[in-house]
């Protein structure tokens, strides 16, 4: 059962609950750094691990320190300041020790301190609720929904990355040049993730 | 300073350098909360607030705050100006809260705010600061407004709530409504700055605080590609 | 490079501490200001959605803390209950709150916070259109949506809208629930 809800928790997370897609978190990456298929996938890992180790920082200080103590209302510049670290820390320890690592996500990750999808993703993951107990995440759902959050962002950027390259090869007019068209084929893509809705609860019925 | 040039770091942020629209910064509020105008104008004053506020500390601190731990300074600073606005909108404006969501709190990392205190107030005097922070908050207004009509227009086929149209096309106030409509109005955007004779900014990166430091390729190869 | 010294380590550290402390000691104010008008504001919207399911009822007694209420008439006497519950829909949660009168009979159901549905199909599910059908049902048997089962109680999905309204309808069971728990138990 309990693997049951981590992957239909996962599945959602990837699928109907696109952070990028459906959630509009995190355009700046998904438009900008989507060009060309390896720095979209660098740049979808490196959120993808930050997105993780963030949510495992976040949930117990938000869930054991702040909760109890009633200051909740300190959950935006706390996480904002906690990923803003990590973000840093990932860097050097990166830097000091996988050098090589380090070449092929570094650059992204001083981008990845002001995306919008990895605070999104901390705080709506507190705001979820378990289908099958009616109660809040428990730790272990609140990782697999931020690995799938990042996975989904990557399964986004990728798929994106395809169409992006088959643009440069069509013959788009003048002013629809660059961004505007972009965002044209975004909002294809878009559409086509809006038929997923409803497909994990078919997938994996839970009742 | 003369009073022309202050009017000048009032009034570009609204045409000239719109942030949405001509710098193409904060993207994500622009599309997520624009499915009714309402909404959007709501989005548009708290993000206002937080910037004229933040721009106005950032400067009056902008000779004590150490260079080294100057981005993460401002981060707090803008976090704490989220958190007061967040904290007032629940107070006297429930729906709206509930309407925005978890898009409030996400005003911190709104591009327009952090590089506005990056690239303007932690440069220039409170005063000017102020205006300019005014200044883009109306433009980003202005532009989520433009964008909420006309989202709300076509999608719920009314205005502010008001019924104007008999027909209904619901795909504009879903996710894919949104990147058409916003790539319709960068395209009008675009045409209308090439006719003034301007250069287009055509990546999200141009107008991004990073772009400094991640120009080394991924932004580069970005800029650099497009036409 | 440049030898770093305590001064350069000590300097960044103290000031954003400062601003840190500052910046805390602001919320701390401003929350202490609005934090007792924001607990009205919620009240204030439960009670409004709890008066649109037992209109009838002249105040409400809190049974379970912020979840099961005892609708009573100006006489003092309980005339029905009504239960909040939420569940998850399409984009995040659905708060629902149920009417049940002291026969086990719902008398109003009301969707009071869809704002994370998608609006023009999932926040269609606050429309009386779709909350009407939950009225005369009974609260002892759980109700589905039409597509999903062949009989019992059923209603009718919102257009375009399945999972937002699965979502109501689950959360108007576990109102049920609660109340087969709470109130018929004691009854009997």
């Amino acid at each position: 059962m309990l693997i049951k809800t981590l992957v239909s928790v996962f599945l959602a997370a990837i699928l109907t609950e696109n952070y990028v897609l459906a959630k509009f978190l995190g355009i700046c990456p998904f438009l900008g750094v989507s060009k060309k298929l390896d720095s979209a996938v660098g740049m979808s890992v490196a959120v993808t691990v930050v997105m993780v180790l963030a949510t495992a920082v976040t949930y117990p200080i938000y869930m054991y320190l702040l909760v109890p103590y009633g200051m909740d209302y300190l959950q935006t510049i706390l996480f904002i300041l906690v990923i803003a670290g990590l973000v840093q820390l990932v860097e050097i320890v990166l830097r000091k020790y996988i050098p090589s690592l380090y070449r092929s996500l570094g650059i992204y990750l001083p981008l990845i301190t002001t995306n919008c999808a990895v605070l999104g993703v901390t705080m709506l993951v507190l705001q979820k609720v378990d289908s099958t107990t009616l109660y809040h995440y428990t730790y272990l759902h609140a990782l697999v929904n931020a690995f799938g959050a990042g996975i989904g962002f990557l399964v986004a950027m990728v798929m994106f990355a395809g169409v992006r390259g088959r643009l440069e090869k069509a013959d788009v007019p003048a002013s629809l040049k660059g961004l505007p068209i972009t965002l044209v084929a975004a909002s294809l893509v878009s559409l086509s993730f809006l038929g997923f809705a409803g497909l994990v609860d078919h997938l994996i019925p839970l009742s | 300073m003369e009073k022309k040039s202050y009017l000048h770091e009032f009034s570009k942020g609204i045409v000239k350098e719109n942030p949405v629209l001509c710098l193409i910064l904060g993207t994500c509020p622009t599309l997520a909360v624009t499915t009714s105008a309402v909404n959007a104008i709501g989005m548009g004053i708290a993000a206002t607030a937080v910037l004229v506020c933040s721009n106005a500390v950032i400067s009056a601190l902008r000779r004590f705050i150490p260079d080294k731990v100057r981005i993460p300074a401002f981060i707090t600073i803008i976090a704490g100006f989220v958190t007061v606005v967040q904290m007032v909108v629940r107070a006297f404006s429930p729906a709206l809260n509930d309407a925005l969501g978890i898009y409030l709190p996400l005003i911190v990392v709104n591009c327009i705010i952090l590089g506005r205190a990056e690239m303007y107030a932690s440069k220039h005097p409170v005063l000017p600061s102020i205006l300019d922070g005014l200044g883009m908050g109306v433009g980003f207004t202005a532009a989520l407004l433009l964008m909420g009509i006309i989202r709300e227009l076509l999608g719920s086929g009314s205005v502010f709530g008001i019924e104007l149209l008999p027909v209904k096309i619901l795909i504009f106030i879903l996710p894919p409504g949104g990147f058409f409509v916003f790539g319709m109005l960068i395209l009008i955007a675009n045409r209308l700055n090439a006719r003034a004779g301007k250069r287009v900014k055509s990546s999200p990166c141009d107008g991004c605080l990073m772009s400094e430091k991640c120009s080394q390729r991924s932004c580069e190869e970005v800029s650099g590609n497009v036409d | 490079m440049k030898k770093i010294t305590v001064r350069d380590i000590l300097i960044p550290t103290l000031s954003l501490f400062l601003i840190c402390l500052v910046v805390t000691a602001i919320l701390s104010v401003t929350n202490a200001l609005t934090a007792d008008r924001i607990a009205q504001n919620e009240q204030q919207s439960k009670e409004t959605s709890m008066l649109a399911v037992c209109p009838d009822a002249d105040s409400f007694d809190e049974i379970i803390d912020g979840v099961l209420y005892a609708a009573t008439d100006s006489g003092g006497n309980i005339i029905g209950y009504a239960v909040s519950t939420a569940a998850t829909g399409y984009g995040g949660q659905v708060k629902v709150m149920t009417g049940i009168d002291t026969d086990g009979v719902i008398i109003g159901v009301d969707v009071y916070n869809n704002d994370d549905e998608t609006p023009g199909l999932g926040q269609n599910t606050s429309n009386d259109s779709f909350t009407d059908q939950y009225r005369t049902l009974s609260a002892d048997r759980s109700i589905a949506v039409s597509k999903d089962s062949d009989g019992g109680q059923t209603i009718d999905a919102v257009t375009s809208a399945t999972i937002s309204s699965r979502a109501v309808t689950a959360a108007v069971n576990e109102a049920c629930d609660i109340y087969r728990q709470t109130i018929e138990k004691e009854g009997e």
